[in-house]
């Protein structure tokens, strides 16, 4: 017993100092070692065979003619090519999810970071505030949510009727191909309570001595935001966003409903994981599809890492010199 | 906590976990076999059956499964159903995991593409004098439905025709000349405008068949065209498709046809039964459905031609075939021959999903049911004018009806020149043809 716990407490000293140890027998942290990916083999058995290898086969799979049925035959390069240069249906449904990421995601975060300032002051019911505006997010994602979005934004509904009463009238929303997008965008803000309580949680990190700074260097509190709030937020911010806009670029759920799964109407909702979903599984070109995939994996790595290296400029860690 | 040497500990572990993991391994591995005969008490077998349609049909056919039961002692037989749109992805999964149902219901849309893969089984082994299925017996215009080659991989369970439903009292009331007798289109176009100015645009004289397959094919027919070929590709170019975009673009714009808007806001119901449209190109098995969501009767009308052909035809509505990995097809085939030829199940059945295949089933529905006889005398007096039965639509087929709608949502609505449409149709078309 005393033996196992040295070995414990020697491993986390050894590792956080990152220090070479001197001290401990290697024999004895090899056994330890050992036991832990004894107890780590579900874990890792699972990524392995639920995540690395579906992967891995869907690689495969990208570069073959496979209709679920008959073997996959290897076609090398054709499925990317026709992607990029002879499917007119992609070009439609990229340009589609580009102007969906390019709006819902800010806007959802700016709604997130809003509510989270209003929820961050000290009043009463404030934990009923936190728990009623989580709410739509816990049920947000489902099918249920997104029939009663159908039915707010159809022609003579309340959202036509409300908006009719302004002299505004744009007709249904779900019928009409200008605005149906924005119905899903509209759906995408309404769910903005996790980002809102990473912000929540971030807020409350913020040293209260720097308000009081600002304060008595006479700053204002739309200045405080500004010089204070903003940049000791931005880590979270950068973070959200990076999370937020892959979801934004997965985004299927609710188009797929909304629309009836039809992408309509004439197209406008037809997001490009939709296209990918409709050729694997209603017309089984899986090894197109899938290609479609690495496509889709590879252009969200690329954007999140164009974010990772600019946000070099915009990012401030707290404790680091500039 | 002393009783065993820590070193020991991991090993230990190790062991059960080896021995956990080569369990389950052993079972994923059982798992993957080919799928073996296994008989029930007494020696009988039972056969998994899957098929699309809504509680109400699920009863029906329930019925008949009574009936065969009652006959076959040693079949037992257990449904599954889902609606049309979810049973395809549900049967593919089920199919490529190895594990489909051993009878399954087919549309004609996608025999090809299940037909060419191994799916279905062939039973023409299992058809013929002295065999378990009885084909000689099917209706005329049926006799190949089902056949890819010389591989018999479905059986025709129904059939049916286009027709051009509508709502007669609606045309009665705007004063328009109802489609009893064969008439062009622009005069039916003529009259359709009347009942859209009658009730102000709230609702159109006929829903865009431009929208749909149904709507292309049938009009494509009466040109003399196919809408496939026997090779699998489209039967017809980008000239006839124009001629056909612009036709009904026309008549959209004059308001003799609904908008795109009308059926969108309709869903998940159709225009015609949500009160927008007075009529529209239907399958006529669905006439007493379709009343009944409308809440007012529905006739069954010719559909309008230019041409000295009718365009429609008999349709299989709906095929039988058994799974290929199925290891019971001996008893599948006498199931499917039960179905396709017992008149307890056409009677049961009625025209729910349509005519019955075969002669020694015609006849044998009640004709007490309005909507059975409204099916039937349409049938009737169309069968003079139908002609033969196309071939199935190509592999991918079904699929390039989902992308025609779309491009017709998008012409449409103006957002796209009916060249461009074209151009887009057949663009698609040769990214989901296989």
């Amino acid at each position: 017993m005393a033996s196992t716990t040295t070995t414990d407490a020697a491993i986390p000293r050894a590792r956080r100092g990152g220090a070479p140890s001197t001290a401990p027998a290697p024999k004895r942290r090899r056994t330890n070692d050992r036991a832990a990916y004894v107890f780590l083999t579900p874990w890792m058995l699972g990524a392995a065979v639920l995540t690395l290898a579906p992967m891995l086969f869907s690689l495969y799979m990208s570069f073959t003619d496979y209709n679920l049925f008959d073997a996959p035959r290897w076609i090398g390069l054709a499925n990317y090519k026709r992607i990029l240069f002879d499917d007119p249906e992609v070009r439609d449904t990229v340009g589609v999810t580009l102007l969906y990421v390019v709006v819902a995601t800010p806007l959802k975060l700016i709604a997130a970071l809003g509510v989270a300032l209003l929820l961050h002051t000290r009043r009463k019911g404030r934990n009923f505030y936190r728990a009623a505006f989580y709410m739509p997010s816990l049920i947000g994602a489902s099918v249920g949510a997104a029939i009663v979005w159908r039915l707010l934004f159809s022609t003579g509904s309340v959202v036509d009727r409300f908006l009719g009463a302004f002299g505004v009238h744009t007709g249904g929303w779900i019928s009409n191909p200008d605005w149906s997008l924005m119905s899903l965008v509209a759906l995408s803000i309404w769910q903005f309570g996790a980002p809102m309580v990473i912000f929540l949680a971030a807020l409350q990190q913020i040293p209260r001595d720097l308000y009081e700074a600002a304060e008595i260097d006479g700053a204002g509190p739309w200045r405080r935001f500004l010089s204070v709030t903003v940049p000791m937020l931005s880590p979270v911010i950068f973070f959200n966003l990076v999370l937020e806009m892959v979801h934004a670029f997965q985004m299927f759920n609710s188009a797929f409903v909304l629309s009836n799964g039809t992408g309509g109407p004439a197209g406008s909702t037809h997001v490009y994981s939709m296209y990918l979903y409709e050729l694997g599984f209603n017309d089984f070109r899986m090894g197109y599809a899938a290609a479609l995939t690495w496509v889709l994996l590879l252009v969200v790595g690329i954007v999140t890492a164009v974010l990772f290296k600019t946000s070099g400029r915009w990012v401030h860690y707290a404790g680091e010199e500039k | 906590m002393g009783s065993a040497a820590p070193s020991r500990r991991p090993l230990t572990r190790r062991t059960t976990l080896s021995a956990l993991l080569a369990t389950g391994l052993g079972a994923a591995l059982t798992a993957c076999g080919e799928p073996s005969r296994s008989v029930g008490a007494g020696g009988t077998v039972t056969l998994r059956y899957f098929f699309w349609g809504d509680s109400g049909r699920a009863d029906l056919i329930n019925q008949c499964i009574t009936a065969f039961e009652r006959e076959h002692p040693k079949i037992k037989v257990k449904t599954s159903f889902a609606a049309f749109d979810s049973f395809w992805p549900k049967l593919s999964t089920a199919a490529a995991g190895g594990n489909p149902p051993d009878v399954m219901h087919i549309d004609y849309a996608w025999i090809r593409t299940l037909g060419e893969h191994g799916v279905l089984a062939d039973l023409a082994a299992h058809t013929g004098p002295g065999k378990e299925i009885d084909a000689a017996t099917l209706v005329p215009s049926l006799r190949t439905a089902g056949l890819i080659g010389d591989r018999r991989v479905g059986l025709p369970l129904s059939h049916n025709s286009v027709s051009l439903m509508y709502d007669a009292k609606a045309w009665a009331a705007a004063g328009a000349r109802p489609p009893t007798a064969p008439m062009g289109w622009d005069t039916f176009m003529e009259q359709s405008l009347k009942v859209t100015r009658h009730s102000k645009r709230k609702q159109f004289g006929m829903d865009n068949p431009g929208q749909n397959y149904m709507g292309v094919e049938t009009w494509m027919r009466q040109q003399g065209l196919q809408m496939w070929t026997e090779k699998g590709g489209l039967g017809f170019g980008h000239d006839d498709m124009r001629r056909y975009f612009t036709q009904v673009d026309g008549w959209r714009a004059e308001g003799a046809l609904a908008g795109p808007d009308v059926v969108l806001e309709s869903l998940p119901g159709y225009p015609i039964t949500t009160g927008r449209v007075a009529s529209y190109l239907e399958w006529d098995n669905q006439v007493g459905g379709r009343s009944e969501m409308r809440g007012s009767k529905l006739s069954l009308g010719l559909v309008p031609t230019d041409t000295s052909r009718s365009g429609i035809y008999a349709k299989p509505g709906m095929l039988m075939s058994a799974a290929a990995k199925s290891p019971y097809l001996s008893e599948a085939a006498q199931f499917i021959n039960f179905m396709i030829n017992d008149r307890q199940v056409a009677k049961i059945l009625g025209t729910n999903i349509g005519m019955p295949p075969t002669t020694s089933q015609e006849g044998a529905a009640a004709v007490t049911d309005p909507a059975v006889r409204q099916v039937q005398t349409y049938e009737k007096q169309v069968a003079a004018r139908l002609s033969p039965t196309p071939p199935p639509p190509a592999d991918g087929g079904a699929s390039l009806n989902v992308y025609l709608q779309r491009v017709a949502e998008k012409l449409f609505y103006g957002r796209i020149s009916v060249d461009h449409a074209v151009e887009l149709f057949f663009d698609q078309s040769k990214v989901v043809l296989a």
